[in-house]
């Protein structure tokens, strides 16, 4: 008699668990340093996450100045937080942390210099006819703008400002900023959906000085109008790109059980998660009538 | 006695001072038996009362002579003595003194083919040693040989895996075509039995190059599931090579992947060489003549693929008169049926297999899910049909025309019902209906023809033909009720196919011009059409009633993602032997291979040096370059076959090896071979998915329904390069009751692509740094036999994710990230393995049979084949589960043979 079973499955037995620690830390040039420490999570974990409140962080510039970051101690805040990031362009940042049970973590990254926005203004905007059955009305347009070639990795992040009109068709004062997603891309570029609203890129994939992003969007006609367009360009570390464009990816994925696993980058020593650093340019734009 | 550089110089004193000629009318009487040149001089200067001086570096060691002179003169002597040899003689002062001389030489060819006794079935790879020179020579791949000698006397002795040790006496005084037959030994078949010379001798297959060739003719002596002599067993006790889990996940040799393996059936190449996803192979073991698996030093003949050459042939079929084989298990039933169509000229041969499966699996399956809550039947079910035709047209030329058939298909269905309350305290009924089909095959022809120009040319030409086709496709339909609100249903379906079309035209020469030489040479071209397509679809692609269709889209439509290549090449090798201590085979490939508008021109050289140091010892020293133009597409996950072949185009080259490769190879006590060898390979422009490739998502959003995919999988490879590096020792007992081998291979292969593992070295799925298999088999008698093995390899890497964080950011809401270490970071558990196997056989003089018991996996040890994460829909979490293949599997097979 054969006992014939293709794909016997049984539960797979792991090693027990051991939870490892985690930082969430992204620094910018001109602003507080914020530090996010807590300890990883099994996956069949449901429960919340705890940041962990009791460890020593330090943040070394350029293996010289200490800064000790202190736990907020807010509930909307759970950070270790310092004062302002001096912002020394190409100063090397050390995060250094000591946990209570005496683990370390260590990571090092590298505040970019800031590039800037040149040259940026907002084109060959298109209006969709307009349709009776919605109140609706779609547009699309292009943003350009000149960005330097001395250094690779850059986030963009899009946004439009739109003033609400009262009844009358007269602009009240009262603005709000939408998100925009880039939709053709003129060359290839990473996009982040529902990562503030943004495009990752590298910039030695991209020939060229000058970067065109065309964009598609929608307004009420009688209810807004159109503002300005703002761009905002970080100038981000290696760490920065590279732990971001694999978390988007995997979120892009998570729904295809089929999809190649990523591993998701980790920079930290010790532990898991992400410490990098950006420095922003913002510019505005008039949106043409 | 010494043998590299030394002379030694014998001087022969003697009582007698009298100079020969001042005697010159003196005759003796002089006999000698068996002897040496330097002995018979010497008992002939002692007979002679003359002093004869020679250098014993410069006479044969190895011939014996044989003779008696009757009054005869010492100078007539010595010029019978010499007139075969590169000798001369002359007075100096009272003394002879022999030196070397060049002496006119002729030398003829004996050549022709040696056949079975009884079937004139003509026998590959088989050894002729003539035994004065001892040289040995080895048929072709086609029974023929060619030998160039000096004219003389000779005894020829064959040998040959399973037959009768013979010698045949020759007398070579012109060219001659001479066809040697010999006879199967069925007392123990699976024992080499060697000509008594040969043992003596006892040198290494002098044309192999380091023993890489090794001989695979299943000869039924290993335990396997079902009891069916599978090629890919007997492969599996080769050190550097792994067969998969339990056979499943394909062959791994030395560190490559499974598109790596060149696997030929009469020449023609295979693209997938598995049924039953790999517990057994394609090959039918009754239609094996001859099988050789190739590693290391590869001949300038094989290209195409980079890491090893699998060489099967099938028989002829029996000229002489009609056989009828076959074997029932209740996994399987073969039969063989071959005969004469025109005795000596014509022959057929057909073979048949066919899986049992399907008539019991279903019944079986559908058990099994009950106990799991389901609905549903598996079943699988695969056949395969050989055929071959073969016409002698003289004795020069001969036409073959081989077929090969099969086919693979694999249906799950399965219906479950999951009742469950949802996070707003709502009863959900979720009914699912998962409906998966998987169909593969292969379908090989092939026309040959060989011609002899001459005793020393031989031809072989062929056109081939194979073809692959895979296809799956998945179903699942889920419906969702919730109490007063409406139904909600959802669907998910993807087609996949994998096609391939390889046409190719190659002719071999080989040129025999003496025996320090040997060249072949040969050119070659083949069209590959390659018909990848995949389509997805779910509830949002807003598709019509087309993706509900049995039906899915005709190939009409595909035809344009189709993609071809065309390759030519040349080739041209000279096997040497250079003394009887040193062969050289060196040899050079070059492939042009042009896709669309972009050509490759890859010249690959190849050379071997193997140094006979000492009696029974070789030692074998080689490089060899590679390339091959097609690479197989698999998912990292599983290895179950959704595998996609490519073609190398303008954006993806050529993947290229450089193998380096360095083996000690000893016989001791006669029936011992050991084996240690190190190798290292270098690979470059490899391809695999990059990070997060998906055929269901693009962007973010599920790709709408288009014809898509097959044609985007460039756009979702990487390049890369990778490393492979071993040591591997092997012990075989070949001949007496008990037979067995042990085989271990310490290795590590790795890859490394820019964007994977954010671009870091990491493990291949088939880095298994230990691996270890063994076999025993022992003949009680000559009816009753057992065998056992068992197999042990380090767990298979895996990517397995770790555990979760979360990414807390005040720009954002917090969101999970689910993280691993680095890719293939995690290890399966160990595979290890024991398989029994009770035979019994009788035989009588028209008819024989046998029946043997066979236990697969002897301790039940569940070896996991692949692991994945379940989510658990009633406690809304998530599990790691296991898939294992094979438990203790009994069965009972039964042959017979008229």
């Amino acid at each position: 008699m054969i006992f014939f079973c293709i794909g016997c499955e049984d539960d797979y037995k792991t090693e027990d668990f051991s939870p490892d620690y985690f930082v969430v830390s992204e620094i910018a040039a001109d602003s507080t340093a914020k530090v996010y420490l807590g300890q990883t999570k099994s996956l069949t974990d449901m429960s919340e996450f705890e940041p962990i409140k009791d460890a020593m962080v330090s943040l070394i510039v350029d293996k010289g100045e200490i800064e000790e970051l202190k736990y907020s101690g807010a509930s909307d805040e759970p950070y270790y937080k310092t004062e302002l990031v001096k912002g020394d362009e190409e100063a090397q940042y050390t995060l250094d942390i000591t946990l209570a049970d005496k683990h370390s973590l260590y990571a090092i990254t590298t505040l970019p210099e800031k590039k800037t926005i040149e040259k940026y203004f907002v084109d060959d905007v298109f209006y969709h006819a307009s349709t009776n059955t919605s109140r609706f009305r779609d547009f699309s347009f292009t943003a350009s703008f000149l960005l330097e070639k001395d250094h690779d990795y850059f986030h963009i992040i899009p946004r439009l400002i739109f003033e609400s009109l009262d009844s009358y068709g007269q602009p009240t004062g009262f603005y709000y900023i939408d998100e925009l997603q880039n939709i053709t891309n003129m060359f290839d570029l990473e996009a982040i959906p529902d990562f503030k609203e943004g495009i990752l890129i590298e910039r030695s994939k991209i020939s060229g000085e000058r970067i065109n992003l065309k964009f598609e969007s929608w307004f009420l006609p009688n209810e807004e109008k159109i503002g300005d367009m703002v761009l905002e360009l970080r100038t981000v570390s290696k760490d920065y790109y590279l732990y971001h464009k694999t978390v988007s990816k995997q979120q892009q994925v998570s729904s295809d059980p089929f999809a190649e696993p990523i591993i998701i980058y980790n920079n930290i020593e010790g532990g898991y998660g992400t410490f990098s650093a950006y420095a922003t340019d913002i510019k505005y734009a008039s949106f043409p009538e | 006695m010494l043998k590299f550089g030394r002379y030694i110089f014998f001087v022969v004193s003697f009582f007698c001072a009298t100079s020969l000629f001042c005697q010159d009318s003196e005759t003796i009487y002089f006999e000698f038996n068996d002897k040496t040149m330097a002995e018979v001089l010497y008992e002939l200067s002692i007979s002679s009362g003359v002093n004869i001086t020679f250098t014993s570096s410069q006479l044969s060691k190895k011939k014996k002579l044989s003779g008696v002179y009757y009054d005869a003169e010492l100078t007539d002597i010595l010029l019978d003595l010499f007139k075969e040899e590169d000798l001369g003689f002359k007075q100096v002062g009272s003394q002879i003194v022999v030196f070397k001389q060049k002496r006119q030489r002729k030398y003829f060819t004996v050549s022709g083919f040696l056949e079975d006794q009884d079937s004139k079935e003509r026998l590959s790879n088989a050894h002729i040693m003539i035994m004065e020179e001892g040289i040995i020579a080895t048929t072709n791949d086609y029974g023929f040989y060619s030998i160039s000698l000096e004219q003389g006397k000779y005894t020829l002795s064959f040998s040959y895996l399973g037959y009768e040790s013979s010698e045949e006496s020759i007398e070579l005084n012109e060219n001659v075509n001479i066809n040697f037959t010999i006879k199967q030994n069925i007392e123990l078949p699976g024992i080499v039995v060697l000509a008594p010379k040969f043992e003596e001798i006892n040198r290494f297959e002098k044309p192999y190059r380091d023993n890489s060739r090794t001989n695979l003719t299943p000869k039924n002596k290993y335990p396997s599931i079902g009891g069916e002599d599978d090629l890919f067993v007997g492969l599996s006790f080769e050190p550097g090579v792994q067969n998969g889990i339990d056979g499943v996940g394909g062959l791994s040799v030395r560190g490559g992947s499974i598109d790596q393996n060149l696997l030929l059936l009469d020449g023609v190449p295979i693209y997938n060489a598995s049924h039953a996803l790999g517990l057994f192979s394609i090959y039918n073991s009754d239609m094996i003549s001859d099988a050789g698996l190739i590693k290391g030093s590869f001949s300038a003949r094989y290209g195409g693929r980079i890491s090893s050459v699998l060489d099967v042939r099938t028989k002829d079929g029996n000229y002489n008169e009609f056989k009828l084989k076959g074997s029932i298990s209740p996994l399987m039933f073969r039969a063989l049926i071959e005969g004469p169509i025109i005795k000596n000229k014509v022959s057929f041969i057909v073979s048949t297999r066919r899986t049992f499966a399907d008539l019991y699996l279903p019944k079986i399956s559908s058990k099994f899910k009950e106990e799991r809550g389901e609905t549903g039947v598996l079943d699988y079910f695969f056949y395969d049909l050989n055929a071959k035709l073969n016409y002698r047209i003289g004795n020069k030329d001969q036409i073959f025309l081989s077929v090969y058939r099969g086919n693979d298909l694999f249906e799950d269905y399965t219906e479950r019902t999951d009742e469950y309350v949802n996070s707003y305290e709502e009863e959900v009924k979720l009914e699912s209906i998962y409906d998966k089909n998987i169909n593969w095959g292969n379908s090989l022809t092939a026309i040959q023809w060989n011609h002899i120009f001459g005793p020393k040319l031989f031809s072989n030409t062929k056109i081939t033909k194979s073809e692959y086709r895979f296809t799956s496709s998945d179903n699942s339909d889920f419906k969702y009720t919730i109490p007063d609100f409406p139904t909600i249903k959802e669907f998910f379906k993807v087609n996949f196919s994998s096609q391939i079309e390889d046409i190719s035209y190659k002719t071999d020469w080989s040129y025999s011009p003496n025996t320090k030489h040997k060249f072949n040479f040969g050119v070659g071209a083949s069209n590959i059409t390659f018909k990848p397509k995949r389509i997805a679809a779910n509830i949002e692609s807003n598709v019509d009633s087309i993706f509900n269709l049995e039906n899915f889209l005709d190939e009409e439509i595909f035809d344009s993602l189709n993609e071809y290549s065309t390759e030519f090449y040349a080739y041209l090798e000279d096997q040497m032997n250079l003394s009887d201590y040193l062969t050289i085979d060196a040899g050079i490939r070059i492939s042009n291979y042009k896709v669309k508008s972009r050509n490759y021109f890859i010249p690959q050289p190849r050379i071997s040096v193997a140094i006979n140091p000492a009696e029974n010892v070789k030692l074998v020293l080689s490089y060899s370059k590679m390339a091959q133009f097609i690479h197989l597409l698999r998912s990292s996950g599983i290895g179950l076959p959704t595998d996609l072949w490519v073609p190398s185009n303008e954006k993806i080259a050529p993947q290229e090896s450089d193998q380096f490769n360095a083996g000690l190879y000893w016989t001791f006590l006669k029936d011992y071979q050991l084996g240690l060898s190190i190798y290292e390979s270098q690979f470059r422009n490899l391809i695999t998915y990059r990070e997060g490739a998906s055929f269901f998502i693009d962007d973010g959003d599920l790709i709408e329904p288009r014809l898509i995919d097959a044609a985007d999988w460039q756009t979702k490879v990487v390049s890369g390069e990778g490393d492979s590096k071993g040591i591997e020792f092997s012990l075989k007992k070949i001949r007496g009751l008990f037979t067995g081998a042990i085989s271990y291979t310490n290795s590590r292969t790795t890859r490394r692509f820019d964007e994977v593992n954010n671009g870091a070295v990491y493990p291949f799925r088939y880095d298994r740094p230990h691996h270890l298999s063994s076999y025993a088999n022992y003949s009680f008698n000559k009816a009753w036999s057992m065998s056992v093995q068992f197999s042990y390899a380090t767990g298979t890497p895996v990517t397995l994710p770790i555990g979760r964080y979360i990414y807390e950011n005040e720009d954002q809401d917090p969101f999970q990230i689910v993280f691993t270490t680095s890719k293939n970071s995690r290890r399966l558990p160990d595979f290890h393995r024991m398989d029994l196997k009770l035979n019994y056989e009788k035989s009588w003089e028209k008819f024989k049979h046998g029946i043997s018991l066979n236990v697969y996996n002897v301790y039940n040890k569940k070896n996991p084949f692949y692991v994945f994460l379940r989510r658990d829909v009633q406690e809304d979490t998530f599990k790691l589960r296991q898939v294992s293949l094979l438990p203790i599997t009994p069965s009972l097979n039964y042959k017979f043979e008229f």
